[in-house]
């Protein structure tokens, strides 16, 4: 659903965290239809990096640019997907996602049929499973016309069947011309993608 | 749909789903109203003169009651972050939100307060005024509730110290609003203090959400 296509350059990214240095000076650049796995173990600094990429958190040096114009200004091009499911306990998951989304009902109606959720749309966000509730709110996904999608560890809590339907979906977006980075601790997903692996980067 | 319609939807229906959001203030006012003649003096001409003030205080600290919450949710939802993937400035949000949890939780709060009033014979043009100073001084207190909980998220159970950081933002509105009961009650000329207290409550709705923006700012770039 990619309708404009961006570019995305990190430049020499630094950061430490509680005196630790999670990398440094790194760089890279992800043109339209390219997926980039951070991988790495537990508290290497997916996420940070991550968040530095969503301008969600600032680095101690380097600069994140999408086409060449700060984060901070183009920040609409960002569909950003954290560890929080963004699914209010007490709302109806149709409801969550019109808020999320902003999304015609007819798309929404789509994008619960993707993830298997059609018969869901009135169960509030207490009643789902802890893997229907980040099936709901990746039907996002399905919504969202962000050219870059930066996901942190979409695949968690997912059976085998949504993790082929969410593959399938972050592929069609990278067709599209869209940008991907994801992390993630499993190996079976995606095979055509870079991988960075932060357990190998410069850390002095 | 626009951001600002579906911030006022979601807001509505989570009140819909949590309706003692909007009970438990005034369960609220009104015990702390009703203990009053009980523990002062049931002479309905003492009660007709502190009446007002009491309701006052009881309508400030029913405000205080679920302060801690409203940013809470969005926090711990993650919504909060979502909110900077809008091309809106954080602090137009926070503002709609400040404007839906006035409407939706503080307004209704000040229409039961006529009625609590006459509990305590207060007399009518004071409740008038009662009513209409609590219209103009809330958006403010709205606001400094908004930024006592913005700055205290992080913490867990925040309340108290919340309440700390508010109090002082507090005083010159419950300054000038006692001034406009007593003035009633006199029958002096009450505009001035009306116009002080407007012109406040127009002030920090145009600066707090800034400042409110960038304490929510900071919870999001320490959290993961």
């Amino acid at each position: 659903m990619s309708t404009t296509l961006s570019t995305l350059t990190f430049n020499a990214l630094s950061c430490e965290r509680d005196d630790r240095i999670l990398f440094k000076n790194l760089s890279g650049k992800l043109e339209p239809g390219n997926i980039l796995c951070v991988s790495g173990p537990n508290g290497i600094g997916k996420t940070t990096l991550l968040r530095i990429l969503a301008d969600l958190y600032q680095p101690d040096e380097g600069s994140v640019l999408i086409n060449d114009q700060k984060v901070c200004l183009c920040r609409n091009q960002i569909l950003y997907f954290g560890h929080k499911t963004q699914i209010s306990k007490d709302l109806t998951i149709i409801d969550n996602l019109l808020f999320l989304t902003g999304a015609a009902p007819n798309i929404l109606q789509t994008a619960f049929m993707a993830v298997g959720l059609e018969h869901y749309y009135d169960s509030r966000g207490r009643e789902l499973s802890q893997g229907q509730q980040r099936r709901a709110a990746l039907a996002r996904l399905w919504c969202s016309s962000a050219p870059i999608w930066i996901l942190d560890e979409p695949y968690t809590a997912l059976d085998s069947e949504m993790v082929t339907i969410l593959d399938k979906q972050i592929s069609r977006h990278a067709e599209g011309g869209g940008i991907c980075v994801f992390t993630t601790h499993s190996r079976s997903q995606l095979l055509a993608h870079d991988t960075l692996d932060l357990a190998n980067v410069y850390r002095a | 749909m626009s951001i600002e319609r579906r911030l006022i939807i979601r807001e509505f229906r989570l009140l819909i789903a949590r309706p003692a959001d909007l009970f438990k203030p005034m369960w609220f006012l009104t015990l702390v109203v009703s203990v009053m003649p009980l523990a002062l003096s049931p002479d309905s001409k003492i009660l007709a003169d502190i009446g007002s003030a009491v309701i006052w205080v009881g309508v400030l600290l029913a405000l205080l009651l679920n302060s801690d919450q409203l940013f809470y949710d969005d926090f711990d939802t993650g919504v909060l972050e979502q909110y900077l993937f809008v091309d809106r400035p954080l602090s137009w949000i926070v503002g709609m939100k400040l404007i839906s949890h006035w409407i939706l939780q503080v307004v209704p709060l000040i229409i039961v307060t006529p009625l609590i009033a006459l509990m305590l014979s207060v007399d009518g043009l004071v409740i008038h005024m009662l009513v209409l100073s609590l219209f103009v001084a809330t958006p403010a207190l709205t606001c400094f509730t908004g930024l006592g909980a913005a700055l205290t998220l992080g913490t867990r159970r925040s309340g108290v110290l919340g309440v700390l950081v508010m109090m002082p933002l507090f005083v010159p509105v419950i300054i000038l609003a006692s001034g406009i009961l007593i003035r009633a009650k006199d029958g002096t000329e009450v505009l001035p203090l009306f116009a002080l207290l407007g012109a406040f409550s127009i002030a920090s709705a145009i600066s707090v959400p800034v400042a409110i923006a960038a304490a929510l700012r900071l919870n999001i770039g320490g959290s993961n």
